[in-house]
């Protein structure tokens, strides 16, 4: 997100010290987070679960990178905004305020009681995938897809109807989930996802009709076409998402690995494909290799195992959900039944998440060899140096 | 929208409507709700939990049993049915009243069957039947001098499984502090396991290890909730009456520790026993003792 | 927009792609007209079944009408079972309309005996029969009426037949509940005696 505002603003970074900063700072709140998880300090709520101090560093964290980010905006010399701006300054702002109202309705001394504990949960969790975690995702696209077809957006109305529509409709997505509340929240929600799919339906073909015809054009084919995939994966998502929240269809999903499947298409299969094509991209342009695929396998072979990893997960959940559901549904039938149906997709998907892992272990390796070598060659350098001042 | 500052305030004002409506209004809606009188129980609903049961709570939250299990039952539908409680006093009247709901639901009501149906009060001569229909019958005997009142039916799969007699509603979460609702059935519901499972020790073998009471599950063994210490001088008190491969070795018990027992208390003080106004059903004193053990065989 | 980013010395062969731009290609109507019917459609699901946005409407209800509608009991209120009673006990004397008999059973309907804040007195004369002369509406009724303490010996249907009659016809009083009912019936138990209207005059309104 940095890159792409210093590329479009045509500006320097300023305050880097800050970001360094910043970026250590959210990392050890993260770290601590997990261990206190791992300690079994949960809230009890997804996307909230870790223990609320860890809350004000990540926030403070945030300030730093966020504060950073926007002064980097404000000095931009090019003042025309791109697309991809609206969305990630309205996901920087919005990351914050929401966390915030959340927290503090949820956490506070004085929590707010029961039901509507489950709403602003709701609202905070969808919040985080579509709009937070989402916009990044839509920012990366709309700036990928141009750039490596090397075209211009298509219409940046239709990105700016997409935007608004999801930014005001995109906080509600997914309550329909939660089914012991009033009947408005539920019919809502699923009026919300109904947007939000439609949003991501103008967008799609947006991006569609800047693609169309530049199959010899592109500056690198096998990024542009892992966008495409992960474009089509938040597209999925979010029509699973509208699927999974019509009257007849809600009773039956509710409840099963149907909406984890969503979480994996959204989360992984697009946002995070995108952030590993957007390193993959921007990497090369700031450190001066040709490209970054020096260590073991290349971050090719971990942006291939990371991909078919999340989609065959999700589309594993999905399936293994709407199975999962029928067997719910039907109240003759006990619950053993209902899970032993469920067991063998869960199997499958294990093999899923296992690529994923591989890919993080690519990584991990890859780094571990890039920092060796590093290393290495410092070290050869400076016994060359020391040889040569010798002589 | 070309100027940063624009973006801002649009972005703001976009998240303060967001807000009002799903944080702010929800919670004058459902945050500022408060215990009710319910008069089948003749008393406030519901009532506030103890701090063992908060300890519980807390058992739960930590170890992560939010993720597999949720606190609610869902109910897909509702129906009636119709029951003659009193005939009144003209019975050949009721016979045709009753032969002609009969016909508007849909089935044939002989003369014998009527008689039958008037001898033997209070009498259901009709199930599960949608509020439409209901209402035409209730039309049909309204004035004839017979009492008939209409029995609501929840329905849905939650219910029929035996998980519990209704919906839940955001009363019932009142004291659920936090909420633990759940998003996931990888294991079953535990909105009304204190009715349904409501013997302790079998919620403290369950916990040690899940797969002794119940062969096929896949529930992970909490066994650190538990000591597996020698036997003193008599065996301990709370020491689980485990058989078969699960049983500890000759001259060491399980007992468990506080938080299981925490725990425990939490699960079995999670009940849905009465009817409220937003989930209403027909509500009958329980038995003293008439745990549902036979729908725990279903229920499991 | 510039190709050329200011900001660095160090991009080499991967730096003359450029920034992307924008442009304002035609938009179809097809999204329009989608956009209209999504609208629409929103709406129409707003309409059935949100429930009104009210907080007491959940699940398969579809509004408030109907949970009120559907609760136990609704279909059994005492008013329907006084009204069975009165049918059956009073209504030979005081007639189906509640107008009574000129000269021999005085109206119960519009009566002063009837709207008044307590039903104490309608209790006692129900539950023991009254003798002698009565004023009602301002006129004079002369006649005796039996007790029923025995016929009606439930307080549930005591209580439901006080409140059919207060509520009905042109009457607009307050319903009577069983705990009244039994109250009254405890106070007047050994009384044995009908009472008279001077006797009854004593009596407060409400039921101690």
């Amino acid at each position: 997100m940095l890159w792409m505002t210093m590329r479009l603003g045509q500006v320097k970074l300023r305050g880097p010290g800050f970001l360094f900063l910043g970026t250590v700072l959210w990392n050890i709140a993260l770290v601590v987070g997990i261990v206190r998880l791992m300690g079994g300090s949960q809230s009890g709520y997804a996307f909230l679960s870790m223990p609320g101090f860890v809350y004000t560093m990540l926030f403070t964290a945030y300030a730093l990178i966020g504060g950073i980010m926007l002064l980097t905006f404000f000095k931009r010399q090019d003042r025309e905004i791109y697309p991809s701006q609206w969305f990630t300054y309205a996901s920087i702002y919005w990351f914050p305020w929401m966390l915030t109202a959340a927290s503090s309705a949820l956490f506070a001394s004085e929590p707010t009681r029961g039901l509507a504990q489950a709403v602003v949960h709701g609202w905070y969790a969808s919040g985080m995938i579509t709009i937070v975690l989402g916009f990044v995702g839509i920012a990366l696209l709309q700036y990928l897809v141009p750039k490596l077809a090397r075209r211009d957006l298509h219409n940046s109305n239709l990105s700016a109807f997409a935007f608004w529509v999801l930014l005001l409709f995109g906080g509600f997505t997914g309550l329909l989930q939660a089914q012991a509340l009033p009947a408005w929240v539920g019919t809502l929600s699923g009026i919300c996802n109904a947007f939000v799919a439609f949003a991501w339906i103008v967008l799609t073909v947006n991006l569609w009709k800047t693609l169309q015809g530049t199959d010899t054009d592109s500056s690198d084919p096998f990024a542009l076409n892992l966008v495409r995939l992960a474009a089509l994966c938040g597209l999925l998502g979010s029509l699973l998402n509208f699927w999974g929240s019509r009257p007849g269809v809600a009773e039956t999903l509710q409840f099963t690995l149907y909406l984890q499947g969503i979480y994996w298409l959204q989360l992984f299969g697009f946002v995070g494909t995108l952030l590993l094509v957007a390193v993959y991209h921007f990497l090369p342009r700031i450190s001066d290799r040709e490209n970054i695929s020096s260590g073991l396998f290349g971050w090719k072979a971990i942006m291939v195992l990371y991909v078919t990893g999340s989609i065959l997960v999700s589309l594993v959940y999905v399936l293994g959900g709407r199975v999962q559901g029928t067997t719910l549904a039907d109240g003759t039938r006990s619950f053993l039944d209902v899970q032993s149906a469920t067991m063998s997709f869960i199997r499958i998907s294990t093999i899923g998440e296992l690529l994923v892992f591989l890919a993080a272990a690519v990584l991990v390796i890859n780094l571990a060899i890039s920092f060796v070598s590093y290393l290495v060659g410092y070290v050869v350098c400076c016994l060359n140096c020391k040889n040569e001042s010798a002589q | 929208m070309q100027k940063g500052y624009q973006l801002f305030f649009a972005v703001l004002a976009v998240m303060v409507v967001s807000w009002l409506g799903l944080v702010v209004f929800p919670q004058i809606q459902l945050g500022s709700q408060s215990t009710r009188e319910v008069k089948e129980i003749g008393r406030h609903y519901p009532t506030e939990p103890g701090s063992l049961v908060l300890n519980g709570r807390k058992v739960y939250q930590q170890a992560g049993c939010v993720a597999c299990h949720t606190q609610q039952i869902r109910q897909s539908g509702y129906a009636f049915d119709l029951v003659l409680n009193e005939v009144g006093d003209f019975p050949e009247i009721i016979t045709s009243k009753l032969i002609e709901a009969g016909k508007l639901a849909g089935i044939q009501v002989t003369n014998e069957k009527a008689q039958e149906q008037m001898a033997n009060l209070p009498s259901t001569f009709l199930e599960a039947r949608s509020f439409d229909i209901v209402q035409d019958v209730l039309k049909i005997f309204k004035d004839s001098g017979a009492t008939v009142v209409a029995d609501i039916l929840p329905l849905g799969p939650d219910i029929e499984r035996g998980w519990g007699p209704r919906q839940t509603v955001g009363l019932d979460y009142l004291y659920h502090q936090p909420l633990l609702m759940g998003q996931q059935r990888l294991g079953p519901d535990l909105a009304n396991v204190g009715v349904r499972l409501n013997d302790p020790q079998w919620h403290l073998k369950h916990l040690y290890h899940p797969r002794s009471v119940v062969t096929k599950s896949s529930m992970p063994a909490y066994t650190y909730l538990f000591d597996l210490q020698p036997i003193g001088e008599e065996p301990s008190p709370h020491a689980l009456a485990l058989e078969g491969d699960y049983a500890p070795e000759e001259g060491m018990e399980v007992v468990p520790k506080p938080e299981a027992l925490a725990l425990v208390d939490y699960l079995l003080s999670l009940k849905i026993e009465n009817p409220v106004f937003e989930a209403p059903y027909m509500f009958t004193q329980a038995e003293p003792g008439e745990a549902n053990n036979a729908k725990m065989e279903q229920a499991q | 927009m510039s190709s050329k980013p200011k900001k660095s010395k160090q991009f080499k062969k991967t730096s003359n792609d450029r920034e992307p731009g924008v442009s304002k290609a035609p938009i179809s109507v097809i999204f329009f007209v989608a956009t209209v019917l999504l609208a629409y459609w929103a709406m129409m699901e707003l309409n059935t079944r949100a429930g009104g946005f009210n907080r007491y409407v959940y699940g398969p209800y579809e509004s408030y009408k109907v949970v009120e509608a559907v609760q136990p009991g609704s279909g059994d209120d005492p008013i329907k079972r006084g009204a069975n009673i009165y049918r059956n006990v009073c209504s030979p004397c005081h007639q189906a309309s509640g107008m009574g008999a000129p000269g021999q059973f005085p109206p119960l309907a519009g009566s002063d005996w009837v709207n008044v804040e307590g039903p104490n007195r309608m209790l006692r004369i129900v539950l023991n029969g009254l003798n002698g002369p009565i004023d009602v509406n301002g006129e004079t009724w002369n006649a005796v009426m039996p007790g029923f303490g025995d016929v009606i010996a439930s307080d549930e249907d005591l209580a439901a037949v006080i409140s059919y009659v207060r509520n009905s016809w042109t009457n607009e009083a307050s319903i009577c509940t069983p705990e009244e009912a039994a109250a009254a019936r405890a106070d007047s138990g050994d009384r044995g005696r009908a009472w008279t209207a001077t006797e009854l005059l004593t009596l407060p309104l409400e039921v101690q």
